[in-house]
């Protein structure tokens, strides 16, 4: 019976061009939206306001010239200098996205040491903190690469090591590093060919130590709540933690509409010819939910699939702990607005209500803005909502590439929503004497 | 196959099944005659399960509707007043979905679906999803998914409302039918042509009560309605006409209205030959006349004192 129910609602779901849209297309196209806002296709310059940043340490003047010219001229900051103090105002004012905390002596960063840089970010404005952290990471990569590389070009004991001609002698010749920097980048043609060279041995270098190297640098990364303070993995990308909280997000509305649908088949009649038909006592209910639940599986997994294809976002390391999390998830969206269909009167207004829960909920439980850099009120008022478990299960996967192991706690916590919500709506259901009480 | 007795289902203050009780048998058509609030469909939601009954008792094919509700649904099939149809799906796939919620499958469900598709005349709109269907089509495939489990009665909840006159045809048609293969109808209705033309025996129901039950001559007889009889005679001959047919046997009632003569009797046709004698020897003739048989309006309007649209 619930296979026939549930394969009816598919049918229904497929053939309502607007369903589709809704379930499919719309995360796809907002996931879209946010690819393009933030380069995430590779066609072109991103075309961003410039970050406020501000940078914190004490560099030699040329290399402090040097790295506000390059921040700037990148087009996607507007970098400041100042101590820790003023830095740390400013970004818990809201004033810059984020802070730099540079190494006293950035020769450090080419040393074979561990290295430790600092960021601050403002939790009012992830994302573009999140953007100097990626750009951050990935540049003192190329740094690390270009080091090696430079190294294995130029000897310590001198070049040419072989005594042949060298055609890029008088390029590397000098006795700082900087002027080599300098004579590379606005010298002749020769010079731009060296500098191609030079930079494709980079990229395969940074690739190198991307595939074998553990990082030379550690970020710290440190929300500046005051709350908490933690390193975020070497590879986070920050669709890692939109993707999963947007299909979340969208998920709720598509729970909500399936749960509603009772009432449109109320309006429509067929409820009562379903009511009439031989069916058990919670067919119609639990079927709902399976449709719900299935519906919200195929919206998370197609836009799992486009997200790692656009965005490269990572799936996490264990090919189980994504699929568990997943259908955990859409269990417990699933059952969520049963309760609410029940006790409203009409499609109308339960899809008042279930939009402002769905929106407080995406606001508190952290699909828009990641917990950890909410208020730390907001923080705990998020372990109320059944969102935020879903949110931190996925963080864990994509973001701190957890696995099966780790997530089984939050996945039990989804799982144990998903009951709880079932058996309150079957209890509504027979409270308001069954099939009598959905007329 | 239907059996009511003494039943009650009360909403609130509202009364909308009061002390109902009648019985159907197999194979007959019944109809269920009142306006609208009467209390036929709340009948049909007690008789099918959907709503539990606050006093009396009822049974279906010898199931009673509280103790066995499974039992009874098995057995019957409803066709709802609105049209339950899901307007995304096609009619195949409307009757293979309710085929299969009563348990029917692989081939014998298809012959079902080819079947029915057949006897509602839609088996070349059998792909075509439903809500490109006209009216129609619609009320006909609305019928088809209450018969798909082939019950054993079929209740029809108003099945004709809103429809032109030929589509309300053709669905009378398809019920006839479906009779004539023995199956047991309970139709309510609010059109009284309808209620004579299709049921075998009709109960008048009027605020969930019962106020008249039989066959249609049954019910006329009931109410001890006569044939009206209406004769436009030369205005110097209306009074002595009207005096002399008071006289007359069987005649209950003779007397002027509205410029004309107008008399009640048992037997208006067989009145006819010798009212025209009477004027003859006078010296008088017919100008115009017009005999009114007694109907179910007149029956209803008689018994609950209101037209039955209102």
């Amino acid at each position: 019976m619930l296979r026939v129910l549930v394969i009816k609602d598919i049918r229904r779901w497929w053939s309502d061009r607007q369903a589709v849209i809704v379930t499919l297309l719309l995360p796809l196209m907002l996931t879209a939206v946010l690819g393009i806002s933030f380069g995430g296709f590779g066609g072109g310059a991103p075309e961003i306001e410039a970050i406020p940043l501000a940078l914190v340490g004490d560099p030699p003047a040329l290399l402090r010239e040097q790295l506000e010219r390059a921040l700037r001229e990148s087009g996607l900051f507007a970098p400041v200098w100042c101590d820790s103090a003023e830095a740390d105002r400013l970004v818990r004012k809201g004033e810059v996205r984020a802070a730099v905390l540079l190494p006293g002596d950035l020769q450090q960063l080419l040393s074979p040491e561990r290295v430790a840089i600092g960021v601050w970010k403002d939790p009012g404005s992830v994302l573009q903190a999140d953007i100097v952290e990626q750009i951050l990471r990935r540049g003192l990569k190329r740094v690390q690469g270009g080091e090696a590389v430079y190294l294995a070009a130029w000897p310590a004991d001198g070049f040419p090591a072989t005594g042949e001609p060298d055609p890029f002698g008088d390029l590397l010749a000098g006795d700082s590093l900087a002027a080599v920097w300098r004579r590379i980048r606005d010298g002749s043609a020769e010079a731009e060919a060296a500098r191609q060279k030079f930079e494709a041995i980079l990229d395969h270098q940074a690739a190198l130590i991307d595939a074998f190297d553990p990082p030379a640098v550690a970020l710290t990364v440190v929300d500046r709540t005051g709350q908490e303070a933690k390193g975020v993995g070497p590879s986070t990308n920050m669709f890692d933690y939109i993707l999963p909280g947007m299909g979340i997000f969208f998920l709720m509305f598509a729970a909500a509409a399936a749960a509603g649908d009772l009432h449109r088949e109320r309006a429509g009649g067929t409820l009562r010819r379903l009511l009439v038909a031989p069916l058990g006592s919670s067919d119609l209910l639990v079927g709902k939910w399976l449709f719900a639940m299935l519906n919200g599986l195929l919206q998370l997994v197609v836009l799992f699939a486009a997200g790692r294809l656009l965005f490269r976002m990572s799936l996490g390391p264990d090919p189980l702990a994504l699929p568990l999390a997943a259908v955990a998830t859409s269990a417990m969206l699933a059952s969520l607005f049963l309760p609410l269909a029940l006790l409203t009167s009409n499609e109308k207004q339960m899809g008042s209500i279930s939009t402002g829960v769905t929106l407080f909920m995406a606001m508190v439980g952290g699909n828009f803005i990641n917990v950890d850099q909410m208020p730390a009120v907001l923080q705990a008022a998020g372990r109320f909502t059944p969102n935020y478990w879903a949110n931190r299960t996925f963080n864990d996967i994509a973001v701190h590439g957890r696995g099966v192991g780790d997530i089984l706690p939050r996945v039990a916590v989804l799982f144990g929503i998903a009951a709880v919500m079932l058996a309150v709506a079957v209890a509504i259901y027979r409270r308001r004497g069954g099939k009598a009480g959905l007329l | 196959m239907i059996r009511v007795s003494n039943l009650v289902k009360s909403f609130g203050d509202l009364r909308a099944v009061d002390d109902l009780s009648f019985a159907v048998g197999p194979g007959e058509i019944f109809g269920l005659l009142g306006p609208n609030g009467a209390g036929k469909t709340t009948t049909i939601s007690v008789l099918s399960t959907l709503l539990p009954a606050d006093a009396g008792s009822a049974s279906v094919c010898g199931h009673d509707v509280a103790a066995e509700p499974g039992a009874v649904r098995r057995r019957i099939g409803v066709v709802p007043q609105e049209l339950a149809l899901y307007e995304e799906l096609t009619a195949e796939q409307n009757l293979a979905t309710f085929g299969q919620l009563y348990g029917l499958s692989g081939p014998r469900l298809k012959s079902r679906i080819g079947e029915l598709l057949e006897l509602a005349e839609l088996a070349e709109h059998a792909r075509r999803p439903v809500k490109g269907f006209s009216g129609g089509m619609k009320r006909r495939l609305n019928i088809m998914l209450g018969l798909v489990h082939a019950p054993e009665i079929l209740f029809l909840d108003e099945p004709t409302v809103g429809i032109d006159a030929q589509a309300r045809s053709r669905i009378l048609d398809l019920i006839r039918s479906m009779n004539a293969r023995g199956l047991t109808v309970l139709y309510t209705t609010h059109y009284l042509e309808e209620a004579e033309h299709l049921c075998d025996r009709i109960g008048v129901i009027d605020h969930g009560r019962l106020a008249a039950l039989g066959d249609k001559e049954e019910l006329i007889r009931q109410i001890g309605e006569h044939d009206v009889v209406r004769v436009q005679v030369p205005a110097a001959a209306l009074a002595p006409a009207a005096a002399a047919a008071a006289a007359w046997p069987d005649v209950t009632f003779a007397d002027l209205r509205r410029g004309k003569l107008e008399i009640h009797c048992r037997d208006g046709a067989a009145l006819l030959p010798r009212l025209q004698a009477e004027l003859s020897a006078g010296g008088l003739g017919l100008d115009q006349l017009e005999v009114i048989r007694p109907n179910l309006e007149s029956l209803y309007l008689k018994i609950t004192g209101r037209a039955l649209r209102e």
